[in-house]
């Protein structure tokens, strides 16, 4: 345990503004939600449909972060070969590129009119798929990270162990590596997940806002602000309770008891 | 090639380094001895394959390594019968045998973290006498037991092996080392000597060796 000392008055000072500047517009919205109304704003069409959206695009793109970010991730960790520094930048980007930028960059190569439209007449746009596809290439980088430094901590004296027992490279990826780095995974996963259920700018820009197809919650979120502000409330309230249950989840990782 | 050959070989580790020449024949046992940093476990770690020379060529006889690293290197979240019959090569009868001989029954179930230190070498022994090797590479396998099955340990490793084994230790324990064929002195990463332990022991090269046998 570290030991307690005063904080100087300036630090203290800002540590507090800090504090309330991220605690006021919650507490505000916890005072504007109409928390009797919140059932039937809840199971309106509208909002059951972007909650439909939402659960599919999230949990699917969560999927594809895992299938793809787990090799991904051991790749990056224990192989070396040229070119390995440009995988790991492709990979980073997403984290810091402005997210309406990736909803470009995927209209160039998977639109009706980028390349994907090019060579088989057809695009994702407006598709569930196209929505999926944003909210993964979002996500997956939080995964890949997560499970990377965990891979990067076995020294594969265990991988050794498990090739000179005679298991072949496929056997000891999932029997042993794997298995390993499992609480990763899972943390991974669900940040990942998180992430995508919080998805905004490249889903409108790439996939649309379509009821029922790409409106997912956050989505849906902005257009009922413009007609029915107190769903919007009840929805954004929905979507702090989820973040508040994936924080409680990993409060390992996030809130380091000391 | 039924020999085990350590030609011109040569390991760097940073500051360390450590060199070694030696033929061991089929059916021989070899004790390496020396201080804590001598070199000792790399000198194992190479030979298993775990770490590569800088140097040097090794020569091993044909059929499988078993290697026991000091830690034992178990898979964590396997239990212990599946630690044991993990890879390829093990025959059923041989698995419950040397689970038996071991004295392993009890815990077959159980993961490596709700074992002892000592347990868990058992396990790592078990899992490379199960596949009979031809090469058995210990590193100080009894070093976390009590006297008891320090001798129990001992001597399932003699009923496990065969006329043509050729067993390499790592161990602090002198009577282990006098129950050997050969006995190599290891300081500084350099050999001091290789000789049979009666030879050693009465007439020691260095004063270490001399404190070693008595």
């Amino acid at each position: 345990m570290t030991p307690s000392t005063a904080a100087p008055r300036p630090v203290a000072v800002a540590a507090g503004l800090g504090t309330l500047l991220l605690a006021i517009p919650l507490l505000a919205l916890l005072l504007d939600v109409p928390w009797i109304e919140l059932p039937r704003l809840l199971t309106s069409t509208e909002s059951l449909d972007a909650l439909r959206v939402s659960g599919v695009v999230s949990l699917v793109a969560a999927l594809l972060s895992v299938l793809l970010g787990v090799p991904l991730a051991y790749i990056l960790a224990r192989t070396d070969f040229p070119g390995r520094g440009i995988i790991r930048a492709i990979v980073t980007v997403p984290l810091i590129l402005p997210p309406v930028v990736t909803g470009v960059a995927l209209l160039s190569g998977f639109g009706r009119r980028g390349w994907m439209g090019d060579v088989f007449g057809f695009g994702l746009p407006l598709t569930t798929v196209g929505a999926i596809l944003a909210a993964t290439i979002v996500s997956m980088p939080f995964l890949i990270l997560s499970v990377e430094g965990a891979f990067r901590s076995g020294d594969g004296r265990l991988e050794k162990m498990a090739h000179s027992l005679g298991a072949g490279p496929l056997e000891t990826f999932w029997r042993v590596s794997v298995p390993v780095v499992r609480p990763s995974i899972v943390a991974g996963a669900v940040l990942a997940w998180a992430r995508a259920l919080g998805e905004f700018g490249a889903t409108i820009t790439f996939a649309g806002s379509v009821q029922g197809v790409t409106r997912t919650l956050p989505l849906e979120v902005v257009l009922a602000y413009e007609q029915d502000p107190e769903r919007a409330l009840a929805l954004s309230v929905l979507l702090l309770a989820v973040s508040l249950s994936v924080l409680f989840a990993l409060r390992d990782r996030f809130l380091p008891s000391r | 090639m039924t020999q085990l050959i350590a030609s011109k070989l040569r390991f760097d580790r940073g500051d360390f380094c450590l060199d070694v020449d030696f033929t061991v024949s089929a059916g021989t046992s070899l004790a390496v001895i020396g201080a804590n940093g001598s070199g000792k476990s790399s000198l194992i770690e190479g030979l298993a394959g775990f770490l590569e020379p800088s140097s040097g060529q090794i020569t091993r006889p044909g059929g499988t390594v078993g290697y026991v690293p000091q830690d034992g290197l178990l898979i964590p979240h396997l239990s212990v019968r599946e630690n044991v019959a993990f890879g390829k090569g093990i025959t059923k009868s041989d698995l419950v045998k040397v689970i038996e001989d071991l004295r392993l029954r009890d815990l077959v179930d159980r993961i490596p973290g709700e074992l002892s230190g000592g347990e868990q070498q058992r396990v790592a022994l078990a899992r490379a006498l199960v596949r009979r090797p031809s090469l058995l590479l210990l590193d100080e396998p009894l070093s976390k037991v009590d006297a008891e099955l320090r001798r129990l340990n001992r001597a399932v490793i003699r009923d496990w092996s065969s006329p043509r084994q050729i067993i390499i230790v790592v161990t602090h324990g002198p009577d282990h080392a006098s129950e050997c064929d050969l006995v190599l002195a290891l300081e500084d990463g350099q050999a001091v000597a290789l000789a049979p332990p009666g030879e050693l022991s009465a007439a020691p090269p260095a004063p270490w060796i001399k404190q070693f046998f008595s």
